[in-house]
């Protein structure tokens, strides 16, 4: 029977390896596009010059990021060059600090830490309004200081270090994630209910 | 012995080493959890987590790639195509995996500028070691896909599992480019980031621990070429089939569209059902030998790679990759839970069996037994099993008082490192841990003694005089 | 989806899973091992998957699309072993 034979499962082995290679590179090429910067589900390096908020939308039936009027960071109205070379540097700093080996982006990373995909409107850091808001949170990385249970270490994190961190964390809290975290800053449910 | 073999089991030493190395600072972070304030602005979690991490990575492919110099020439009848230039990049290897964790220990961290990634850090999960290391592990991987295909080409005709090693070396090597860039789009990065880890993980280096597995039982059990070859066929098609679009699950949250939810959660749900026959397979194997096979260690390490895989990799991953369960799952500790577990059953264990098949050829005792290996085998699997269902625990409570009640912000988060389970679930983790490390000590005595022992050497005296 | 319904849903794959995972090994057993609790064990463990399939259908709040899925998988689960098994017994009597 042709099901004993190996050559009929080698066949098997490269059709179906092949053809999932020929679905996945189409989908690479369409995600791609989605993820630039100015996308449909990223938003462009400039709205760090804008007020970002998260809220849920009934006809999505999830928590979308809303971007809102002007509210500049560090007094400063960046044009869209200054914007990606500032964002560019606090994904440097985020790197050669690997905060990802404590905290979370998007849920990946290390789980010692809070995520930070919305720290920029959590509850704890909205209480400030955006200007006074980029500032606390500058100061913090630049001195952490201890806020519970599992304090933040000092990486010698530098002001624009810290600036441009703070910049790339209000760029990112932007990011449509398809409802994650849900309910971020929303009052608590009933155990049982929604 | 072939020159190859010989390389083959220095890279087994080393990859044996490297997973102590990895239990060490693995216990290491555990011990953060329950003590916060430890070596604080010393050795913070963050540094103790990358050489865990990152020693996960080097200790598994030291062992695939020892795994494949030991059977290659074997399988090819000849020795391996330049061998002398793979003998000099092992110790290439070893030098620059010692100076990484050296400067991951004393210097951890440099400033945001490009001399911090080519010289200390950076900064991407798994793939932390600093841009000159990242060049000398591609040497290293083009090298030895070198061999690997400069000996098949020279050689007999191929085998099919040599056929389906070389197509899956090529991507293997061609993924791990993504070591290098830096990109400041999070959403781009993670993307092209899971390339590397998932279709390494759940993709490449399944199919390469199959080829593995192939001639290990082939060596183990006299398993016959017609059936390994063909069974590793099956699982290509049906774990490649599932997998490759399975790296859709974690496309979910990072920005990425919709419609990877439906795809990602749909492969990602059928990627359990090729490794309920991989247990069927270990399980008729085990009926055909009635359980008894000359290497017993090594033979029991195989089916509990069956088993751990299925558990691990199936059980725990499928738990969590619906998307609507996902949503609260993701990176909490239940992903750690999964990710242990996973790792372990679908590739620790096999590496294992891979040593001691190799231990018996090399002391020339082919029938290996004892009480040590089990005692290993027994704190190994127990110390994992806790350790996974201790952080299962504390991962479920975060799922559902953190994230879904909560709402995952820092006070959420704040708060749930207070609650009992989380407590509880870290400090078990810890004992477990520790029970595993012990499970380890004890492999290592075994390794260095099993087959030595004078009693094996009088029986195999008494063989050979009878003979 | 609840807190409470995210949880019990999970559990239940989970356990839907293992479930099959024992009715596998139980159906390898029962070709080896003539005794009758083993054969019990593989009808109660098929039965068993069968019933939380049905309950993740009939219980849990996934899309319908999803418990399509389940349905499926549980019909694949069961298939797998004797499929799997048949299949490597004719390559294994074939090979000689």
């Amino acid at each position: 029977m042709y099901t004993q034979d190996p050559i009929f499962w080698r066949a098997g082995a490269i059709a179906a390896s092949a053809f999932m290679c020929v679905v996945l590179a189409a989908l690479t090429i369409d995600t791609l596009q989605q993820i630039t910067p100015g996308g449909a589900h990223v938003p462009p390096y400039d709205v760090i010059n804008r007020s970002i908020g998260y809220q849920y939308d009934s006809a999505r039936g999830e928590y979308v990021p809303k971007i809102g009027g002007e509210e500049l960071i560090f007094g400063h109205r960046y044009t869209a060059a200054e914007a990606s070379d500032l964002i560019a540097r606090g994904k440097l700093v985020i790197q050669s600090r690997a905060c990802i080996d404590c905290h979370t982006f998007f849920g990946n990373g290390a789980y010692y830490a809070p995520d930070l995909t919305r720290v920029w409107m959590d509850p704890f850091w909205a209480r400030y309004d955006g200007p006074k808001r980029a500032d606390r949170l500058t100061k913090f990385l630049m001195h952490p200081i201890r806020l519970g249970a599992r304090p933040m270490p000092d990486l010698h994190i530098q002001r624009d270090e810290a600036e441009a961190t703070v910049a790339y964390l209000k760029w990112m809290s932007g990011v449509d994630a398809n409802g994650f975290p849900d309910r971020f800053g929303a009052p608590a449910p009933a155990a049982g209910g929604k | 012995m072939y020159r190859s073999q010989r390389l083959g089991l220095k890279y087994l030493v080393a990859s044996t080493a490297m997973f102590g190395a990895m239990i060490v600072f693995g216990l290491l972070s555990s011990f953060y959890y329950v003590h916060p304030t430890l070596l604080l602005n010393v050795f913070n979690f963050n540094s103790a987590k990358i050489v865990h991490i990152d020693g996960l990575v080097i200790w598994l492919l030291m062992g695939f790639i020892g795994s494949i110099y030991w059977f290659l020439p074997q399988e090819l009848e000849r020795e391996v195509e330049g061998i002398g230039l793979a003998e000099l990049l092992f110790w290439v290897f070893c030098a620059a995996v010692a100076v990484v964790v050296l400067v991951f220990i004393f210097v951890q961290y440099g400033s945001a500028n490009e001399r911090s990634m080519w010289l200390i850090n950076q900064g991407r999960k798994y793939v932390e070691a600093p841009r000159w290391a990242a060049v000398g592990i591609t040497a290293v991987a083009v090298v030895f896909a070198y061999n690997v295909i400069a000996t098949t080409l020279k050689g007999r005709k191929p085998t099919g599992i040599v056929i389906v090693l070389i197509a899956d070396l090529v991507p293997l090597v061609v993924l791990y480019l993504d070591a290098f860039p830096e990109m400041a789009n999070m959403s781009q990065d993670l993307f092209w980031w899971w390339w590397l880890v998932h279709l390494w993980v759940e993709a490449t280096w399944e199919v390469l621990i199959g080829c593995i597995m192939a001639w290990t039982l082939m060596h183990l059990v006299d398993a016959s070429r017609r059936v390994v070859e063909s069974w590793l066929y099956v699982e290509v098609a049906l774990v490649l089939g599932t997998g490759i679009l399975g790296l859709g699950h974690h496309y979910f949250w990072i920005g990425t569209p919709r419609y990877w939810l439906a795809i990602g959660g749909f492969f990602s749900a059928l990627e359990p059902l090729p490794l309920l026959g991989m247990v069927v397979h270990a399980v008729y194997d085990a009926g055909e030998r009635r359980l008894r096979a000359a290497n017993r260690p090594a033979f029991y390490w195989a089916m509990a790679e069956a088993f751990g895989n299925f558990l691990g990799a199936g059980v725990w991953g499928f738990m969590m990759t619906l998307p609507q369960v996902n949503l609260y799952a993701h990176g909490t500790q239940w992903t750690a839970s999964h990710g242990h577990f996973a790792f372990w059953g679908a590739y620790g264990c096999g590496l294992i069996s891979v040593l001691y098949l190799v231990l018996a050829k090399t002391r020339g005792c082919e029938d290996l037994d004892g009480s040590t290996w089990k005692w290993s085998f027994a704190l190994l699997n127990a110390g994992m099993l806790g350790m996974a269902g201790a952080l299962l625990v504390a991962g479920i409570d975060q799922a559902f008082f953190e994230r879904a009640i909560g709402g995952s912000t820092w006070d959420a988060f704040l708060a749930m490192q207070g609650r009992p389970w989380l407590r509880e679930g870290m400090w078990a983790r810890v004992a477990f841990g520790l029970l595993f490390a012990c499970g380890y000590v004890v492999l290592v005595y075994d390794l260095a003694a099993i087959g030595k022992t004078r009693e094996a050497r009088v029986e195999r005296a008494t063989a050979a005089a009878g003979s | 989806m609840t807190p409470a319904a995210m949880v019990a849903t999970a559990i239940l794959l989970g356990a839907f899973v293992s479930t099959a995972g024992v009715y596998g090994l139980l159906y390898c057993l029962s070709h080896s091992h003539e005794r009758p609790v083993v054969k019990v064990g593989r009808s109660l463990s098929c039965w068993a998957l069968c019933a939380i399939a049905a309950a993740i259908v009939l219980v849990t709040p996934l899309h319908p699309w999803w418990k399509l899925l389940v349905a499926g998988s549980c019909a694949g689960y069961l298939a797998i072993p004797t499929v799997t098994w048949r299949h490597l017994d004719r390559l294994h009597r074939g090979k000689t």
